[in-house]
């Protein structure tokens, strides 16, 4: 029986392969959604699979790692043990449609289309704090949370009137 | 999904796409907001129960605005209570409507998740009852009261549509008819772009098949005559008083070049 995790895998791995080497050819640059690649990172980008998923994985970490330390990153804390710091993700948006034909042998034939896009990368925070996340908004959503169901209605009014605007 | 936030479209009984539909299927409760006379009994053909907001809404003298408030915390206090819920509204849900924007943000701050669904509005029964296209001449749209306030500047070459014509100068709530010295501030501030025999069309789309489409034609300084028909659900359609000429005529003769479309495209 096919472990799950390895088809997972696989089927990651089959559908980069493909989504990448098609995007090449229409255009280089953008083939690993617009992170810079010297020649023998497209080389291996091009083999596909394992290979692949490597120079996204060590490009990612030049790009989004450095770019993140540039930023300022955390103090060193040369007295503490190693701790675990919080990166920021690159999401990929991957979807594999797959599609069955059975034939009169009874055979059937498993085919996959897909298509990867990248979702882009989030440095810095946000410049306006979002109303949901002001102090005084969280303070009045705790309050409707804590309020006994049938009695919400004033606190809700309250943060109505403190969303208005 | 814990609130669905709709439009039923200007007649539900005609306008309530399969989406919403749908959709509506998948909620405990809908607390609408419309007074149409078939509404109620649609919505219970589709949700378990349906519960009008208007009248608790609107109160004569209040504001507006705390009856949008009111709305918001009766929808979020049901989706808290029993959701997923669904809050219904005649038209679509973001054209000349306050309290889903509020909803939005108060299921931001209380961690619901809202979905919003398209719908036939006001804005869509005109450009089919008036044979409007935007892409003619573009189009120009604006609430009264807010044309008024910050003074808003009008383009007599482009069609112009002026919402809620029957709530000018007011925030409080009212079903008392409008006088005709209500319109003079509104009519002067459009003379000053628009001739005052200038006809205008006076629309309110039908909000049932058996109600007929007001579509009324009258002179821009015979509008405060008419101040008593001009309810809240009113809209006041300008067409345009001339049609811009083409300035740019090296562009004009390069629409159908086909040298200039060789050099605009690639591929």
């Amino acid at each position: 029986m096919t472990d799950p995790d390895s088809l997972q895998r696989f089927l990651i791995a089959t559908a980069l392969d493909a989504e990448l080497r098609q995007r090449f050819e229409v255009d280089p640059a953008a083939v690993a959604g617009g992170l810079s690649l010297d020649a023998a990172d497209l080389e291996d980008l091009l083999a596909g699979g394992e290979r692949a998923l490597g120079v996204l994985g060590r490009a990612v970490e030049a790009e989004v790692g450095g770019a993140w330390r540039a930023a300022g990153g955390p103090a060193p804390d040369r007295g503490a043990g190693p701790v675990l710091l919080e990166l920021p993700e690159v999401r990929y948006e991957l979807v594999i449609r797959p599609h069955a034909v059975q034939h009169p042998s009874g055979q059937i034939h498993l085919s996959f289309s897909t298509s990867v896009r990248p979702l882009g990368v989030a440095l810095s925070a946000p410049t306006v704090q979002p109303p949901a996340e002001r102090p005084e908004v969280l303070a009045a959503a705790a309050a409707v949370h804590a309020a006994d169901p049938g009695a919400r209605t004033d606190r809700l009014l309250d943060l109505a009137e403190l969303l208005e605007g | 999904m814990d609130i669905l936030i709709a439009g039923l479209g200007i007649s539900p009984s005609e306008h309530l796409t399969a989406e919403t539909e749908r959709c509506l299927r998948q909620c405990r409760e809908v607390l609408y907001l419309d007074t149409g006379p078939v509404t109620k009994a649609l919505l219970e053909r589709l949700v378990p129960v349906a519960t009008p907001l208007y009248a608790q809404a609107y109160v004569p003298g209040r504001p507006r605005l705390s009856g949008y408030h009111l709305m918001a915390a009766r929808v979020v206090e049901a989706a808290l209570d029993r959701g997923p819920v669904a809050f219904a509204v005649q038209g679509h849900p973001l054209v000349y409507v306050h309290a889903p924007v509020l909803i939005r943000r108060m299921a931001q701050a209380l961690g619901l998740e809202v979905r919003l669904l398209p719908a036939i509005s006001s804005l869509d029964t005109l450009f089919a009852e008036l044979w409007l296209d935007p892409a003619s001449e573009g189009l120009q749209v604006y609430e009264a009261t807010d044309l008024l306030l910050r003074r808003r500047p009008l383009q007599p070459d482009v069609p112009a549509l002026i919402w809620q014509v029957g709530n000018l100068e007011t925030r409080l709530h009212t079903t008392r008819r409008s006088r005709p010295e209500r319109l003079r501030r509104f009519v002067d501030h459009l003379a000053q772009w628009y001739p005052l025999d200038h006809k205008v069309t006076v629309y309110f789309s039908s909000p049932h098949p058996l109600v007929q489409t007001l579509a009324e034609v009258v002179a821009l300084g015979e509008l405060a005559s008419i101040a008593g028909a001009l309810h809240p659900g009113v809209t006041l359609y300008l067409p345009p008083v001339q049609r811009r000429p083409v300035v740019d005529v090296a562009l004009l003769a390069q629409l159908d070049d086909p040298a200039h479309l060789e050099r605009i495209t690639q591929g």
